[in-house]
């Protein structure tokens, strides 16, 4: 049990993993706001689904989840410590959308750098690399550089890069974009691992289906609001698939 | 974790990243040694025979009688000749010892008496005590030496002209003729003798190690502003912001390995011009009286160099916008400041451009430490202009970057 559920388990309520309260975000220069009164609450160790089409606000909202931009107006916290704080970034992992790595250097020296700058003592960031290297199926791949890994791999890197530090909040954005289904899968288990060990995961994808299968909870936004926050259960009832259930939300003319 | 070690694994990293770039490396080292070769050799004659432009001197004049004010209407009229009377003001008397001028000439008080007596006496006697003084700067090479002489030589013979024939007119065509035969003029010159090690006279190779050695430093900024905006564009960058590190130790990381490999060009240029060089022609390179002031300049001059490549960086979209505007800027600030034509025979406008170029600051600064033997207090404005430099560069960069698009 964590600190945070031992807490809550002696009466108090249970201080969220993640809290977004009225988050409105503009761009300089923009004329709408990208974010707009968004509040969200992500319980400590659920898998949470971040959906939304194009433009919704998706990639605007994880940057300040993961203290990149400030929110214009609102707040965001880590177990209850404002987001961008160095104690809120210690609990903190993100595995980007893109290819967030650096092609020069090798897989292993990619994830002691990260180890190193997440505060790992040097035995234990070692011990883990080795641990997160056989878990993404990279271990023979280790000194190779990234440069000359395929693209499944360095997507899997990239998640053994976010893993790394065994943050309390892992942030996955699109993390099986472009992978073949052998690496989608281990992903898939990676994540599974990381609930067993009471991670909270926020996890965001144009897969519904992955989606349907992993979330505990599902929120969709579009055009800077949350549109539906609920269980997984509640939102695809009945034979509603969660796809019919994302149309009907964000409608079905094409997104740039 | 301390920032320390956090700033240290990223100035590892990003030595890895340099050390794993061959064409960077290639351009960082080999291109200012190839430059070194076969421009010292390439301008070996060129450079000792080349004459043209002006020259700036400063003239200080003790004697106001009129056969020292007919040498100094002499060399008024020469116009390669570009004379600085001395003011009070002390700026004007150490332009020779901070090296604007190239060379000094003082006519002390007494000469116009020893003339006169000389040629009283037909030119029999020995002239003297008091000569003309003469001294040239270490940079100046023996082409300019010898013009300089044979202007003073030529003032003193017109001066000595100008004098029989206001003579003549005045004695109506009576006497004063000097005794027959060649006039030796350097009788009348007191050439400041020089310190033995600052009486080489500077090659070519003393003008490239330092200028392209600068010149190789400035170009990091196209390795260095590429790996910042290739850390920008492959989001590695937004990666490291993720983490408990302090921006100051993101930054210092990406700078640092770069000041290192400016201290590694110019140890490596110098040891080329001091061991390599010399083996295969009659070259010398001098470092002065004190060696050690090269490692401040180089540093500061490295701090201008990183500061520039990261105002390239944040200017630039591209990694190709990067290089084209990088490698073009340091190649007109290396012609401006007067890397590849030194500068004291430009144009008077292109000797004011000069100022703008940081290269120019280094150049002069690595001079006066080989040539001039400064001492630090005199070398200190020309550090402080380098990182007068260093602080716009960044001062630019850190407003761009933060300038909404």
């Amino acid at each position: 049990m964590t600190p945070s559920a031992e807490a809550a388990g002696a009466g108090a309520p249970a201080v969220p993993a993640l809290a977004i309260e009225s988050v409105s975000f503009t761009y300089p220069g923009a004329a709408s706001p990208a974010l707009e009164q968004v509040s969200l609450e992500i319980r400590e160790g659920e898998l949470f689904g971040l959906l939304g089409p194009n433009g919704a606000g998706k990639t605007t909202l994880l940057s300040i989840v993961s203290g990149l931009l400030r929110p214009g107006a609102g707040r965001a916290s880590l177990f209850g410590r404002t987001i961008g704080s160095k104690d809120a970034r210690r609990d903190f992992g993100l595995c980007p959308q893109e290819l967030a790595l650096y092609p020069s250097l090798t897989g292993r020296e990619n994830l002691a750098l990260f180890g190193t700058l997440a505060g790992m003592p040097r035995a234990r960031r070692d011990e883990r690399i080795d641990a997160v290297l056989a878990s993404v199926g990279l271990t023979f791949s280790a000194d190779r550089l990234a440069a000359a890994y395929s693209g499944g791999m360095k997507r899997r890197l990239n998640l053994a890069i976010a893993v790394l530090h065994e943050p309390r909040v892992l942030l996955l954005d699109e993390p099986t974009a472009g992978v073949d289904p052998q690496s989608r899968n281990l992903v898939f288990e990676t994540l599974a691992a990381l609930r067993a060990r009471g991670s909270t995961i926020v996890y965001t994808t144009h897969y519904l289906e992955e989606a349907e299968r992993l979330c505990e909870r599902i929120a969709i936004i579009d055009r800077g609001r949350v549109l539906v926050c609920a269980d997984r259960d509640e939102l695809i009832s009945g034979r509603v698939r969660l796809e019919e259930r994302f149309l009907e939300l964000t409608g079905r003319e094409m997104r740039d | 974790m301390s920032a320390a070690v956090q700033t240290a694994a990223l100035a590892a990293k990003e030595i890895r990243v340099l050390l794993r770039d061959r064409q960077a490396l290639l351009l960082l080292f080999v291109m200012p040694a190839v430059f070194i070769f076969f421009l010292s050799f390439a301008l070996r004659d060129v450079f000792n025979e080349k004459i043209g432009g002006t020259m700036p001197i400063v003239l200080t004049v003790e004697d106001t009688d009129p056969p020292a004010a007919r040498v100094v209407a002499r060399l008024r009229a020469r116009t390669e000749l570009s004379l600085v009377t001395p003011s009070a003001d002390a700026s004007d008397r150490d332009r020779f010892a901070r090296g604007d001028a190239k060379a000094a000439i003082r006519i002390p008080e007494g000469f116009s008496k020893d003339l006169d007596a000389w040629v009283a006496a037909k030119g029999r006697e020995p002239f003297g005590p008091h000569r003309i003084v003469w001294d040239a700067d270490p940079t100046l090479d023996a082409a300019y030496r010898w013009f300089l002489r044979a202007s003073l030589g030529a003032a003193i013979q017109g001066a000595l002209l100008d004098g029989l024939a206001h003579r003549s007119s005045a004695d109506s065509g009576t006497g004063g003729e000097v005794a027959p035969g060649p006039l030796d003029t350097d009788a009348f010159l007191a050439p400041v003798p020089q310190p033995a090690q600052a009486r080489i006279v500077p090659t070519p190779l003393q003008q490239t190690v330092p200028g392209w050695s600068l010149f190789a430093m400035f170009f990091i900024v196209v390795p260095l502003a590429g790996s910042f905006i290739r850390e920008r564009s492959e989001g590695t960058l937004r990666r490291l912001h993720t983490y408990p590190v302090p921006r100051a130790a993101i930054v210092l990381g990406k700078l640092l390995p770069y000041v290192g490999v400016n201290v590694l060009q110019f140890a490596a240029m110098l040891a080329i011009g001091l061991f390599v060089v010399p083996l295969l022609g009659d070259f010398r390179l001098q470092l002065g009286a004190h060696p050690l002031h090269l490692g401040a300049v180089t540093l500061a001059a490295a701090c201008a160099a990183t500061g520039f490549g990261a105002l390239v960086a944040a200017v630039s979209r591209t990694i190709e916008q990067a290089s084209a505007l990088g490698a073009t800027a340091v190649v007109i600030m290396a012609v401006v400041g007067g890397i590849m034509v030194p500068v004291f025979i430009m144009p008077r406008p292109m000797r004011t451009a000069a100022l703008a170029s940081p290269l120019y600051w280094g150049h002069q600064a690595y001079l006066d430490v080989m040539l001039r033997d400064a001492s630090f207090g005199a070398l200190a404005p020309k550090l402080a202009v380098l990182a007068g430099f260093a602080a716009l560069f960044f001062a630019l960069a850190s407003w761009r970057v933060k300038r909404p698009l």
